[in-house]
């Protein structure tokens, strides 16, 4: 085989190891036999290194809450046992209380924008708030999400919309200060609902509603890049459904174990 | 849904995910955001790859597609125009094997090239796809991804060939001399 015979795509394929091992050998003979392919080799292999070599250290990523252990292979058993636990406690945040509707129309949402504004403005630092309502996303796993998009809970309150209506108002801080705040408003029933709004975006009001059958979400954030609150939304949003339906799951498994006691 | 294995595999391919993100956006804290983004949309996601293979393939499909919808959002394809558009029929200026490789201009060279240039040998030279699982991101065959790593590594010399990294003994000579 001469030299010329070696197509560039030939050389570049071996150097990632990905020749048969029939080609890969003629390859290499010609390289100890010719030393302008074992240069040619020698610069493939130069430039793949040097491209491995160009990412900068990685930036610190906010690291997620470790999750809980797992004991076996059994998740099922173990979230039925996590909800046995909750409701032990009394917790009982798995349940699905109330389908009714609950209205977030433009003066609801003209609150919660006040709300987030004036968290923004004043800067405030974390607030615990008692939170009576059991459905939704647990805090855990909201703030799971959160941080594995960089956003550290800093700020939770109760805020009371037109209405009297109350919702959970979580604040959340980036690294780089971008601010986003969560709703959370039980749908209680005692408004009618109106159409889903999935995602708008006016001025540098960035707003996003979902909702699941017991709870009602709604995200604000301002000057945020819209691509960037989409995905977060869409990531809370799927959380959010995925956990009722898996919720839904559990309790008919629940159901489906209940046995006769043996006497 | 994640579970502790699910971390422990993220873990493990963090950096590499960081690493794809930063040749596909060019800066650091673009690529940090978009390996955040990906994490979040995996963490939410229901049905989440077991084996720590098809986990790898599932989170840098995730990230390219975030990065993508990026793209068309913000409309950056404009600024990609600057980029060297790459031509399977332009040979080489320079042959490889005479271009002087190090490091730094390797990495100013890599930036320039076009997106799909860096993102075929970002897959490949910085994630450590084989072949096989680069075709497997990209959708196409695996003959493909061999072509376009070839090419992209063809038009990484050229511009480094174009780039002028002379020897530094010719450098100091070409002092004397002016």
């Amino acid at each position: 085989m001469a030299e010329d015979d070696l197509p560039f795509e030939t050389l570049s394929a071996y150097v990632d190891g990905e020749l048969p091992a029939d080609e890969a050998a003629r390859v290499a003979q010609l390289a100890a036999a010719e030393p302008r392919t074992a240069r040619r080799l020698a610069a493939l292999q130069q430039l793949r290194a040097g491209v491995a070599s160009v990412p900068p250290e990685m930036t610190e990523l906010p690291r997620p809450p470790a999750p809980p252990r797992q004991r076996g292979r059994m998740p099922l058993f173990g979230a039925a046992a996590a909800a046995v636990l909750a409701l032990a406690l009394g917790l009982g945040w798995w349940t699905m209380t109330g389908t009714g509707q609950q209205q977030t129309g433009p003066t609801s949402f003209a609150a919660m924008l006040a709300s987030h504004d004036a968290w923004q403005e004043a800067r405030s630092a974390a607030v615990p708030a008692q939170w009576p309502v059991s459905a939704g996303l647990s805090p855990a796993r909201t703030s799971e999400l959160m941080a594995a998009t960089g956003l550290e809970l800093v700020h939770s309150e109760i805020v009371t919309l037109p209405g009297g209506t109350r919702a959970r108002h979580s604040g959340y801080l980036g690294s780089r200060g971008c601010r986003l705040s969560l709703f959370e408003i039980p749908r209680d029933g005692e408004t009618p609902d109106l159409p889903p709004t999935p995602f708008s975006q006016s001025d540098d009001v960035l707003q996003a509603s979902w909702h699941t059958d017991a709870m009602r979400y709604v995200m604000i954030a301002r000057d945020m890049n819209s691509v960037r609150f989409a995905t977060i939304a869409d990531s809370m949003r799927a959380a959010a459904q995925a956990s009722a339906r898996q919720e839904r799951e559990l309790l008919a498994s629940l159901e489906n174990a209940r046995q006769r006691c043996l006497v | 849904m994640f579970d502790r294995d699910h971390h422990e595999h993220l873990g493990q391919i963090k950096s590499r995910l960081f690493g794809y993100a930063y040749a596909l956006t060019r800066d650091a804290e673009q690529a940090a955001d978009l390996v955040q983004d990906c994490m979040v949309r995996g963490m939410s996601s229901r049905n989440v790859p077991r084996e720590a293979r098809a986990f790898r393939a599932w989170m840098f499909t995730i990230l390219r597609n975030l990065w993508i919808d990026q793209m068309r959002s913000s409309r950056r394809e404009r600024e990609t125009c600057a980029e060297i558009e790459h031509s399977q029929a332009d040979p080489p200026a320079t042959p490889p094997e005479e271009v002087v490789v190090n490091r730094l201009a390797v990495r100013q060279a890599f930036l320039r090239l076009s997106k799909d240039h860096r993102d075929v040998l970002a897959l490949v030279d910085i994630a450590g796809f084989s072949y096989e699982e680069a075709a497997e991101i990209l959708q196409v065959p695996k003959g493909t991804i061999m072509s376009r790593v070839s090419r992209a590594r063809s038009m990484l010399s050229q511009i480094l060939g174009e780039m002028q990294v002379i020897p530094l003994s010719r450098a100091r000579q070409g002092m004397r001399n002016g």
